[in-house]
């Protein structure tokens, strides 16, 4: 089932295309990675998605949900990060949760059920200049989820954290992937995409360029490359099966495969040999290989 | 309508509980006391008693002199040039030299010391030498003192009446006047700036998006716009109750004090009491004959109409800056008709029935202050209604105008926004 859906949706800014005839669905319980380099038109699209912006064309629709109240039900954190700074955080968060349409008692009983899950209790009074920034992104990341939305959209989450912080709220991310919640998620850091995202779109200049699983995308563009690592001597290689590329490491051997065989093959011309296989991986092209590959050649093709 | 009201809520309730708004508040009426104050310490501490030696020649003058709480006349024998070198050793200040005068040109009177006298000082001191030549002179042709003090003694005053026998009256309409229009000016500036630097705050905090992914852009506005006003409704109210207190207080502490200095040098004892008495009286009545209902709704309405339609226009403003420095040139276009508007009334106030009167009273971004002075002065009944109706329409109009350029601007960031790039945010939807 998808929860969102983004159809054909455009927005200008005076003679510039800022989101150019774009189309995804985003599945439940997924997390969705938005990829793109600065200015592709990311923020413009989750300005629209959360109503702060209206596109000039296209439909957005979040299932269940009137277009207007659409925000209601959706979790938005920005990439440029910001609070009240002379402001208690128990106050700031209960007000954000009201603006969410949470009574009340409500938000006071969910703030004070984040405020145990990170071990914060005695923050309520504390004004958010007397934080230092990690502690203000953990007030950040729970008023952006305090009114338990279905749609969490989270723009360069883990930007200023350090390595625990980070680590806490990828936690958290994937605790509310498990509960229901869906996440969008934007950035241009690739390695923390592959680690979290399902599924990606990859923007650029306004327009998707390529979009789907993130296990699919990389089958999808692998080279049919094989790393052996190995002990022993290696016995006269065939090189009718594959071609030896230069690897960088001793005692390992990274081969291309040439079409018409199957990987097996390479193994079985291994196995019956002096040399001793320790580990036989395919290498896959990682999400940064297929991010600068198709942005460049979009930009190319483009210009 | 909730979220206008949480966001109103919000930006009144940070204000209000800032120890900067305390302290201000605090502080205002405080400093009334002060100014109300200090022209009578400063009498009573800064008068160290004088002691003049005088020199009269003719040894006419000086019997008629009547010594006060500061300043002393002693007569003295000695020749002008002894005394010039030795009153400071005698315990003077300072001497006067009366030669012998012609009263009918009365010249020549000197005071020798190494300090000065002082304004009032030295008016009192013209004052009953002035009195005592007016008693020869008057003596001179012949008429008794007793009934030339009769006869001179007039006081007109014009009372100014409507067809229907109302009192009018031109001083207490051009007090308050000017008054209320100096009000409507400082309301405007100071909580108009309130509305920018908390838009500023927002923008450059980076909350707004936050905020915005929750609210529309016009209710964040209305909500600030709202809750700031109510800080300075608040705020004027603690005001009015406070003088009203430190009146009635200055009242009793005045009328002990106005007792005991006005037999002594300086203004009080120009002015003969029966004459201060007439003056209060004439007061009171002349602030009777306004139409003081009408002015009262008058100011809480343009009260509110100006400053909603500042506030907005300030807002929108200051959405499009990026830096408090170049907040200063955005806002100038919005301080221009307040500060004409200012010297409309003061022109008005010359004159209340001219053509630029009427004009200047109509016109939203001007009647907040020019309005309540001419309703002081009368006004046809017509001409209220048409300039509340201009303004209830003006300020719908101005934050429609104003919630364009904020949702506009208050995204944007990084570059410079000209006033042409507003207008087409204004145009376009």
């Amino acid at each position: 089932m998808s929860l969102l859906v983004v159809d054909n949706v455009v927005k200008r800014f005076d003679k510039n295309m800022a989101v150019d005839h774009i189309s995804f669905t985003l599945p439940e319980k997924t997390i969705f990675g938005l990829l793109g380099p600065n200015g592709a038109g990311k923020s413009t699209l989750i300005r629209m998605i959360t109503n702060i912006i209206y596109q000039d064309s296209g439909q957005i629709t979040l299932k269940g949900v009137k277009a207007s109240e659409r925000n209601m039900f959706i979790g938005y954190m920005p990439e440029e990060r910001g609070l009240y700074k002379k402001m208690k955080v128990g106050e700031q968060l209960m007000y954000l949760g009201q603006l969410k349409n949470l009574s009340s008692k409500q938000a006071k009983e969910r703030i004070n059920h984040w405020f145990e899950k990170f071990g914060i209790e005695d923050w309520w009074n504390k004004k958010v200049e007397e934080l230092s920034k990690g502690m203000q992104q953990k007030i950040q990341f729970i008023s952006t989820v305090l009114h338990d939305p279905k749609l969490i959209i989270l723009d360069e989450p883990f930007s200023g954290l350090d390595p625990i912080n980070a680590n806490l709220i990828k936690d958290q991310i994937f605790d509310l992937k498990q509960q229901g919640a869906t996440i969008l998620f934007s950035t241009h850091r690739m390695e923390q995409v592959e680690e979290i995202c399902e599924q990606i779109a990859l923007i650029n200049k306004g327009k998707i360029i390529l979009q789907g699983e993130v296990n699919a995308l990389k089958q999808q563009f692998k080279e049919n490359k094989f790393l052996i690592e190995y002990e022993g001597e290696l016995p006269e290689l065939r090189e009718d099966i594959f071609e030896v590329l230069p690897s960088e490491k001793p005692k390992t051997l990274l081969l291309s495969l040439q079409a018409g065989y199957r990987p097996n093959d390479i193994l079985e011309s291994l196995l019956h040999q002096q040399v001793e296989v320790h580990a036989f991986n395919e290498i896959l092209p990682s999400l940064n290989e297929l991010f600068i590959n198709q942005v460049s050649a979009s930009t190319v093709v483009t210009s | 309508m909730k979220k206008i009201g949480l966001i109103f809520l919000r930006e009144y309730l940070t204000r209000v509980k800032k120890k900067s708004f305390i302290i201000i508040t605090l502080l205002v009426p405080l400093g009334f006391i002060i100014l109300m104050l200090f022209p009578i310490l400063i009498q009573n501490v800064s008068s160290d008693s004088l002691r003049i030696a005088v020199v009269d020649e003719s040894e006419k003058y000086v019997k008629g002199f009547k010594d006060s709480k500061t300043l002393y006349f002693k007569k003295t024998k000695k020749s002008l040039e002894d005394i010039k070198n030795t009153y400071a050793e005698e315990n003077f200040d300072g001497v006067l030299h009366i030669p012998e005068l012609n009263i009918n040109n009365p010249k020549g009177v000197s005071y020798y010391s190494d300090k000065l006298l002082g304004m009032s000082t030295k008016m009192h001191i013209q004052k009953e030498l002035e009195q005592e030549i007016r008693k020869e002179r008057i003596a001179e042709i012949g008429v008794d003192e007793k009934a030339y003090k009769k006869a001179s003694k007039v006081n007109i005053d014009i009372k100014e009446m409507k067809q229907d026998g109302e009192k009018a009256s031109t001083g207490a309409a051009t007090g308050i006047g000017f008054m209320m229009g100096f009000i409507m000016y400082f309301v405007i500036f100071i909580y108009g700036s309130m509305v920018m630097r908390g838009v500023m705050e927002e923008k450059t905090n980076r909350i707004v998006e936050v905020i915005l992914s929750s609210v529309r852009p016009f209710q964040l506005m209305m909500g600030k716009i709202l809750g700031i006003g109510a800080v300075g409704v608040t705020q004027f109210f603690i005001w009015i109750v406070a003088l009203f207190f430190i009146n009635i207080l200055m009242t009793v502490v005045i009328g002990v004090s106005v007792d005991t200095t006005s037999i002594s040098a300086g203004a009080a004892s120009q002015q003969d009491p029966e004459l201060v008495m007439d003056i209060m009286e004439g007061f009171q009545e002349q602030l009777s004959s306004l139409p003081m209902g009408l002015l009262m709704f008058s100011f809480v309405f343009y009260f509110v109409g100006g400053y909603v339609v500042y506030a907005a226009l300030f807002a929108s403003l200051s959405a499009a800056v990026n830096e408090e420095a170049d907040a200063q040139v955005l806002t100038l276009p919005i301080s221009i008709p307040v500060i004409i508007s200012f010297f409309i009334l003061m022109a008005i106030l010359e004159n209340p029935n001219t053509g630029l009167a009427f004009w200047s009273s109509i016109f939203p971004l001007s009647s907040p202050i020019i309005m309540p002075a001419r309703i002081a002065f009368g006004v046809p009944i017509w001409q209220v209604i048409l300039s509340m109706a201009c303004l209830v329409i003006g300020g719908i109009f101005t934050v429609w105008l104003a919630a364009r350029i904020y949702r506009v601007g208050i995204l944007m960031y990084g570059k410079k926004v000209s006033f042409r790039e507003i207008g087409k945010w204004m145009l376009k939807g």
